[in-house]
């Protein structure tokens, strides 16, 4: 299949400038969320895709069309580009009823009034058409804003943080329809968000963005779990991060040391020379256990203290220090606020080591 | 009360207002959403109104339509006559003057309407004209209202303008204000008063309807 979407461009603003850099040759409908943290240019890629952003340099293909050249000064407007926007705080029309919103955008065919209402009853809406906005909750407002988009017909979604301006079990709900909806969809869609639960319920491949910058991409679990760098690991969720050395490398990885602890790790090097890095490990993949005074720690596992324990939900978060004076995070049942020695151990494959 | 400088007065307020309207919307939309770095430029000849004194205004648009200047010459040999003392004449002083009352309430309409509404008008194929009339146009529209009733009152009550432009020609140029000035230069107090009392009124009640509108502006 040729390439849906090739695109490199650059948008410069006095303070930063966003570089984005997509090449998606195959399976067009898959949805890829665009991932980091806040202010570091997802929504500005996607308002570049959409057309609201003129590049500054490179260009974007799409569909087979170019839809920006800067060199060119091409820039088709977004009204030609069928991308269906749907915006962070929805930007509903006021002075519209639900009805009127929804069919801002649909062709005027003659079956127009039939596909509306099929809509407005796929998004359970019916029963609400004469509603103004104002007069509906977050969560009906957000399915009349993605049934406006949808009735427009468009051949790509871009959803800037879409589950964001609703509260906590709206947005549980939500994020469960969304994902239906999506997949029903059989539509290529871009997902902006800065959630990482919300991002493995909804995509399937994964762009993580930092300060303007594209850092990695690729499937979802693939980036969560195996990040290219520390910049990747600190997005997606890694809490510790320790300096290690490299004992031993192998077919299955890395034997790797720190300060006399030693554990298996992935590795995510750049350059199998060099001998050091830094192990990148989730506080829920870090498992205490009770030691008995006085004796050492197996080779696999290493002593700590428990500084400080925070409850988090039905677990608690241990901040622990190890001989070496690292600081080390771990999220443990409840049951461990009794353990009074502990050593410390990891789930294998656990430990993912990054170039330093 | 001078009941045919009441018509000329109201003939002259709805003129200007219409033209102001016609001339006042799309100007005000572009200096909202233009890019181009000169618009101050217009913004200031816009509002220049404000800080010139109508006697100013007079003697160049005098100026420019006499019969020395190429546009007074060129609007003579169309029409028959001379732009200055008729009615014409103190409809354009009256849209010139009156430009900053329309124009800066139709640009602070504009402005409140949020732009991604324009942009999600956009991405849903909706052209620029049409997501003017459909989006931006409604939700500005206690604004313009507002805009236009100042226009309006402020014609009405125009004086010095309206004075160097058109003169004092009943029934052509003389409108109330015009009236309640020569009334007092007869000594005849008892007519400017009724009149005055009449203008005031009329100022009140405009005031009313422009605070009953902003009251009505569109929670969003």
């Amino acid at each position: 299949m040729s390439s849906w979407m090739e695109a490199a461009f650059t948008r410069t603003y006095p303070e930063t400038s966003i570089h984005g850099e997509f090449h998606w040759s195959d399976r067009p409908r898959r949805v890829t969320a665009l991932f980091g943290p806040s202010g570091c240019g997802k929504t500005t890629l996607l308002r570049c895709l959409a057309g609201l952003e003129r590049l500054d340099d490179g260009h974007i293909r799409a569909f087979g069309q170019t839809w920006s050249d800067a060199a060119q000064r091409i820039h088709v407007a977004p009204q030609r580009r069928s991308v269906g926007f749907l915006f962070q705080e929805y930007m509903l029309f006021p002075h519209l009823t639900v009805y009127d919103n929804v069919a801002f955008g649909a062709p005027s065919w003659p079956d127009q009034r039939a596909q509306i209402e099929q809509l407005l009853q796929r998004f359970q809406l019916t029963g609400l058409e004469r509603r103004l906005p104002r007069q509906l909750s977050g969560g009906q407002q957000q399915r009349v804003a993605l049934a406006r988009v949808l009735a427009a017909q468009p051949r790509l979604l871009c959803l800037d943080e879409p589950l964001s301006a609703l509260d906590g079990p709206t947005r549980t709900e939500l994020r469960i329809a969304l994902r239906e909806w999506l997949h029903e969809l059989q539509l290529p869609a871009l997902i902006v968000s800065h959630d990482a639960i919300e991002v493995q319920a909804l995509a399937d491949d994964l762009v993580v963005m930092s300060a303007g910058r594209i850092h990695q991409t690729g499937p979802v679990e693939q980036v969560l779990h195996q990040p290219v760098d520390l910049t990747v690991a600190k997005i997606v969720g890694f809490e510790n991060f320790l300096p290690v050395n490299v004992i031993e490398q192998d077919s299955d990885g890395l034997l790797v040391e720190h300060a006399g602890w030693r554990f298996r790790g992935q590795d995510r090097r750049n350059s199998t020379a060099s001998q050091s890095g830094i192990a990148c490990i989730r506080a829920e993949d870090l498992r205490l256990q009770e030691t008995t005074p006085g004796l050492p720690a197996t080779n696999n596992a290493a002593t700590a203290t428990i500084l400080e324990l925070i409850p988090e939900g039905v677990m608690l978060r241990a901040r622990l220090k190890l001989a070496s004076g690292h600081i080390l995070q771990a999220l443990v049942p409840r049951a461990a606020a009794s353990l009074k020695t502990i050593s410390i151990d990891l789930a294998t494959g656990a430990a993912v080591v990054v170039p330093s | 009360m001078d009941l045919v400088a009441l018509r000329l007065t109201l003939q002259l307020a709805f003129c200007t207002t219409a033209v102001l309207l016609v001339i006042g919307l799309p100007l005000a939309h572009w200096l909202v959403h233009s890019r181009r770095s000169w618009k101050w430029v217009i913004d200031a000849v816009v509002s220049l109104p404000l800080v010139l004194p109508p006697t100013v205004l007079g003697f160049y648009l005098l100026w420019t339509t006499s019969r020395r200047s190429l546009f007074g010459q060129a609007y003579e040999s169309l029409t028959g006559h001379m732009l200055p003392f008729t009615f014409a004449g103190i409809l354009l002083a009256s849209v010139l003057y009156n430009l900053p009352f329309a124009v800066r309430p139709f640009v602070a309409a504009f402005s409140a309407v949020d732009r991604r509404l324009l942009e999600a008008a956009w991405c849903l194929g909706s052209s620029r004209w049409r997501t003017f009339w459909r989006v931006s146009l409604p939700l500005a529209r206690p604004g313009i209202l507002t805009g236009m009733i100042l226009t309006f009152a402020h014609t009405v009550g125009e004086f010095g303008v309206v004075l160097m432009v058109g003169g004092n020609i009943p029934g052509v140029t003389r409108t109330l204000s015009i009236a309640i000035f020569e009334d007092v230069d007869s000594l005849n107090y008892a007519a400017a008063g009724q009149t005055s009392l009449v203008l005031l009124a009329f100022a009140f009640l405009m005031l009313a309807l422009v605070h009953a509108l902003q009251k009505r502006m569109p929670q969003v």
